[in-house]
């Protein structure tokens, strides 16, 4: 199981290029450029200081008589003073200057604030957990909104403003295809900016360390044309599918009398707990556990019946009293709800 | 050859199931298919005599995280609104006092949250896993000493 | 022979003159509960009559007015009040409520297990005439929230209608005891119980339901008189083909206005456990044929789980009586953050309001202001303080209807927010207030409590609290936490109060025509205070906490009676109970933290007082 797991973040980490120097959003972008400049003007630099050193190895030296010993009032050797001035102060000077100057124009272009200088209603609104997120959707009429857990959708080419908070300990959000590092502090509240510019699948990570599984705390960013997004966001809104097959219906009221409800949410069904990821749509998502393992029957069974052995210390306790019919039964309903 | 056979017992030793305080549920209890709703008293899954009989708690009574999860789940499925936040009573009774209806043994706790009591004390044995039980009698027995996580101010 | 014919006229003429004045002042005058009495006094105009010997609502009248004309005890005799009786059930738990007086019998509901005992008060020494015991499902005492309570039953067509605590409405007959039908109304299993009294009303019963702390729907439930059968049923929330909501219905301010405001202002789903129940007082205007009510708290306590303004939680409704289509609703406080259920007393009367004779409805608010309105439209006329350290919004906007909130007292999930008042329990509860046509006065048993608040994530469990808060009160600043105190009608200002240091105040009042006003304490004193002044007359310690409604009657000798329950319990009360531990300030709901003190003063009790003269 556990290899199989592994096999299987492998392949996505290799299909899904999670990088910063891969950037697929505005923010991403500038912050990418001033990735690169930054590397080409330390690369040049620690070039020439290279070219300097091997110049300074290489060289005849020649031996102590034949060199005036160092005087203080020259400076000794040819242009020394030249070099220590030019070299020491206003080459740092210059390109440290160039950088910040560079810097502060890209973080000017993190606009957080609106025209007025207010925060921006949020679009989105994360809960981060130990060790998984929670996702509003907070746009519009309070009937509109709905939850959902550990994948973001946006439409190509909108900013989507999302309002960080926890409850618990620090976390940081980042998605590096998209944007920079933004923190969540409990007890306060920060925003951050998301826009892609093209569509696909974005994975991202807490960024501060929190805890044992904070290694097993990523997300996707689902980044849909504007047409999909909102047919995304109305399926979403939706009730949970009732189940058509037989094995489903009976997968549905293994789920009902078991503890699932207690803390998972199946709207439109007597769930309706808070503390744990939204299940509503859970067949619809691309992976569970925030990316740890990919979304399909067999993982959904063994998260159920051992999710201890495989994200040791989160809250989802292992089930092991369901017989091998109804846990198959009630994946099979969880899988259908999309 | 003895590198290789260290290397495989500890592949065997990983593979093993990690969380070792949960047990399942005990033999002849089914899961009642009834959804939503709450048999109260002796649960007849358990044919009628107790859960436990005389066990002390498995997950220890002073082992943090046992108490700090026992605390959690205490909230998380509402004990605290029918025994008080910080179970000092309500619409059920303290379980801060020296009154014990059902006794204050580790097994008769344990046997009261999962057998549910007859005037409106949910059979929570049927649902959540024992483990879970065991980890809120823990937070219960630790109640008014200084182990008390998240104590009254 | 003229001379003593005349003799004779006149002095058989001056003594049926004599007999006749002799006849209407005697203390045996005519008894009857409706027919009675439709005018006293000139402070405003009584709407339905008033009780003159009998009392057969648990207001009383059907206008909530908790006035009862009787005067031989009056402010000059009180003081000699004496115990005449005291009826002892054996069931030590929270007496609130009023016993009913019908034809010589005295009808009290216990409460859980909800017995009907009859007392005969011709022979108040020997034994009951009859006890019926509806045996409810013990089930339901786990899903009380404030105690296994009941507030009282009403009488109608020779039967003595009331709710036992697992959902089901009972109607025994009023000689004999037999039950004459029962239809259940709800599940406990679900978390729903019922404990407020019915009023009924030309051959109808109306009841609500309880459960706003554990996750349930409320609703209104019209029942035949007859036959038990039920008419229709109005609910708190949802489409507004559940909430009764036709073309008929007018809400006089704009933020009321709307098509399924009751599913709309929820996040999607979340209307389902959407509370509002309705488990206080039910009040009836018979020149509108209107029936008012308020509904309670929007289901979770935490407010962040439920974005929106949550219609119809805390919410004055108008109903026609007959359909139960509603006429107008008003939505006293959207989006609540506190607990503050609305369902106390709407008081009918007509009065002259800043000039103009208008039908006025008076509602003392658990969030502390004191509402007015104008019943026939529902629009807000008045909302002044009466606990003075009430600090969650500073008044009403009377163009808007909505309240001026105070930004530092809003609550939030995981943050503390301290130093609110009033708190949960309120400004005042559910124990209902009396208002006095021959003074104008509104006599209000008020709280200075206040608290801290924190929300907490809540996962709705069947069955099971679905609460979300972590709750500490305790007494509010001025060295009081309870008040009886005058509100002046026309001028809406305080006119004089008796201050509790101690506890608040947790019982029902009544106002007499003999200018006598009557309340207890949760000390146990039972009080008699002129209702002029608010100089205290008489007083008498009963054993136990007074949580109970008094009300007067005229027994079989043609005199005045007094009766209260003295049996602490109830919410606020919760903290006498053994079963709670003071150590926890967050317990019951918190009230614990305001309350420590009183395992001291009062023990639980099961007793009912008479008092005569």
């Amino acid at each position: 199981m556990t290899t199989m797991s592994i096999a299987a973040l492998l392949f996505q980490g290799i299909t899904r290029s999670q990088s910063m120097l891969n950037p697929a959003g505005l923010a991403a972008h500038r912050i990418s450029t001033l990735g690169w400049i930054t590397y080409i003007i330390f690369m040049a630099v620690a070039a020439v200081m290279w070219l300097l050193v091997f110049w300074l190895a290489l060289r005849r030296r020649g031996t102590l008589a034949e060199h005036d010993p160092w005087d203080a009032n020259h400076g000794g050797g040819r242009g020394g003073e030249q070099w220590i001035i030019a070299g020491g102060l206003l080459m740092p000077v210059v390109i440290l200057t160039t950088l910040f100057v560079l810097t502060m124009d890209t973080m000017s272009h993190f606009p957080i604030r609106d025209a007025n200088g207010d925060p921006p209603a949020p679009n989105i609104v994360v809960d981060a957990h130990q060790w998984w997120w929670e996702v509003h959707y907070v746009d519009g009429p309070v009937d509109q909104h709905f939850t959902t857990a550990n994948e973001i959708h946006i439409p190509v080419g909108q900013p989507m403003t999302i309002e960080l908070q926890s409850d618990d300990v620090m976390h940081s959000f980042w998605v590096p295809q998209l944007n920079g590092k933004m923190d969540f502090i409990p007890g306060e509240t920060n925003e951050t900016r998301i826009e892609a510019n093209r569509a696909g699948v974005f994975r991202g990570e807490c960024s501060v360390f929190c805890g044992e599984q904070h290694a097993h705390m990523a997300m996707l960013v689902v980044a849909q044309s504007p047409a999909d997004y909102q047919k995304w966001r109305a399926d979403q809104l939706a009730d949970a599918a009732q189940p058509a097959t037989p094995e489903a219906q009976a997968g549905e009221q293994v789920f009902l009398s078991a503890p699932c409800a207690f803390c998972h949410t199946v709207r439109g069904t007597a769930a309706a707990g808070v503390v744990a990821p939204d299940l509503t749509h859970i067949g619809s998502r691309l992976s569970l556990a925030s990316d740890t393992l990919v979304n399909n029957k067999a993982n959904l069974e063994a998260w159920i019946t051992h999710a201890q052995s495989l994200k040791p210390g989160v809250e989802m306790p292992n089930l092991t009293q369901f017989t091998g019919l109804q846990l198959r039964e009630m994946v099979d309903y969880l899988q259908q709800l999309r | 050859m003895r590198k290789w056979m260290i290397l495989l017992a500890a592949v065997v030793a990983l593979a093993l199931p990690g969380n070792s305080q949960v047990q399942n549920a005990p033999a002849g209890a089914q899961p009642s298919l009834e959804p939503g709703y709450y048999p109260v008293g002796p649960n007849p899954g358990y044919g009628g005599t107790p859960a436990v009989k005389n066990e002390p708690n498995p997950v220890g009574d002073d082992d943090p995280v046992a108490l700090a999860s026992g605390r959690r789940l205490f909230v998380w499925y509402n004990c605290y609104g029918c025994h008080g936040g910080r179970a000092g009573g309500g619409m059920g009774p303290s379980l801060r006092d020296k009154t014990w209806i059902y006794g204050n043994t580790d097994a008769d706790i344990f046997n009261s949250i999962a057998e549910g009591r007859g005037k409106g004390m949910p059979a929570w044995g049927l649902k959540i896993p024992q483990g879970q039980i065991w980890q809120i009698v823990a937070y219960i027995q630790s109640l008014g000493t200084p182990r008390e996580p998240d104590a009254p101010k | 022979m003229f001379g003593y014919a005349r003799k004779f006229v006149a002095v058989s003429m001056a003594a049926a003159f004599f007999a006749a004045g002799a006849w209407s002042r005697s203390p045996r005058a005519p008894r009857g509960g409706r027919q009675a009495v439709t005018q006293v006094g000139g402070a405003f105009k009584l709407v339905s009559p008033v009780p003159n010997g009998d009392w057969e609502e648990p207001a009383g009248d059907l206008a909530n007015t908790r006035f009862s004309p009787l005067s031989q005890i009056n402010t000059q005799n009180v003081k000699n009040l004496k115990v005449i009786a005291i009826l002892s059930d054996g069931i030590a738990h929270g007496h609130e409520g009023q016993p009913l007086v019908v034809n010589n019998t005295l009808y009290e509901v216990t409460p859980y297990p909800n017995e009907l005992i009859a007392y005969n008060l011709k022979d108040l020494s020997g034994p009951v005439e009859w006890i019926y015991n509806p045996y409810p499902n013990p089930i339901s005492q786990g899903k009380a929230c404030c105690d296994v309570v009941n507030r009282g039953a009403a009488y109608g067509d020779g039967k003595i209608v009331y709710q036992i605590l697992s959902d089901e409405v009972v109607a025994v007959d009023a000689k004999t005891g037999k039950q004459v039908w029962r239809t259940r109304t709800g599940e406990s299993t679900q978390g729903q119980t019922s404990t407020n009294a019915p009023i009924i009303v030309k051959g109808k019963v109306y009841v609500g339901n309880a459960g706003g702390e554990l996750g349930v729907r409320g609703k209104l439930t019209c029942l035949d008189l007859a036959t038990g059968k039920i008419l229709w049923t109005a609910y708190s929330q949802g489409p507004d083909s559940d909430v009764l909501i036709g073309p008929d219905f007018h809400p006089f301010y704009k933020k009321d206005q709307g098509k399924d405001l009751g599913v709309s202002t929820w996040p999607p789903d979340q209307w389902k456990h959407g509370g509002g129940t309705i488990w206080g007082w039910i009040s009836y205007d018979p020149e509108t044929n209107l029936i008012f009510y308020g509904t309670g708290n929007p289901g979770v306590w935490n407010p962040d789980q439920r974005a929106g303004s949550n219609h119809w939680s805390i919410t004055i409704f108008a109903r026609d009586a007959d359909t139960g289509q509603a006429k107008w609703a008003y939505q006293v406080e959207p989006h609540d953050d506190f607990d503050y259920d609305e369902i106390m007393e709407n008081i009918a009367i007509d009065m002259d309001w800043h000039g103009k004779m208008r039908k006025l409805l008076l509602h003392p608010g658990r969030n502390g202001f004191f509402l007015v309105l104008d019943r026939e439209t529902g629009e807000l006329l008045s909302a002044e303080k009466f606990v003075d350290s009430t600090n969650w919004a500073s008044g009403y906007d009377l163009k808007t209807g909505l309240p001026i909130l105070n930004p530092a007292k809003v609550t939030h999930q995981g943050v503390v927010t301290t130093d609110i008042c009033p708190s949960s329990t309120g400004g005042k509860e559910f124990v209902p207030s009396a208002v006095s046509p021959i003074t104008g006065y509104d006599y209000i048993p008020a709280h200075n409590t206040c608290m801290d608040y924190e929300g907490l994530p809540a996962n709705y469990i069947a069955g099971t609290p679905y609460l979300g808060a972590d709750v500490k009160m305790y007494p509010g600043p001025g060295g009081y936490q309870g008040m009886l105190e005058a509100w002046d009608l026309k001028t809406q200002k305080p006119v004089w109060s008796i201050k509790d240091p101690l506890f608040p105040v947790y019982s029902g009042v009544l106002a007499t025509g003999g200018n006598v006003v009557f309340y207890g304490t949760l000390e146990g004193w039972f009080r008699a205070v002129d209702a002029r002044t608010g100089q205290i007359l008489w007083q008498f310690k009963t054993p136990s906490g007074i949580i109970g409604d008094p009300m007067t009657y005229i027994g079989p000798d043609g005199h005045q009676y007094v009766a209260i329950y003295s049996a602490i319990g109830g919410w606020m009360g919760a903290t006498a109970f053994p079963s709670i531990s003071i150590s926890d300030p967050t317990a019951a709901l918190g009230v614990v933290g305001a309350m420590a003190k009183i395992k001291q003063y009062s023990p639980p009790g099961d007793n009912l007082f008479i008092f005569g003269l």
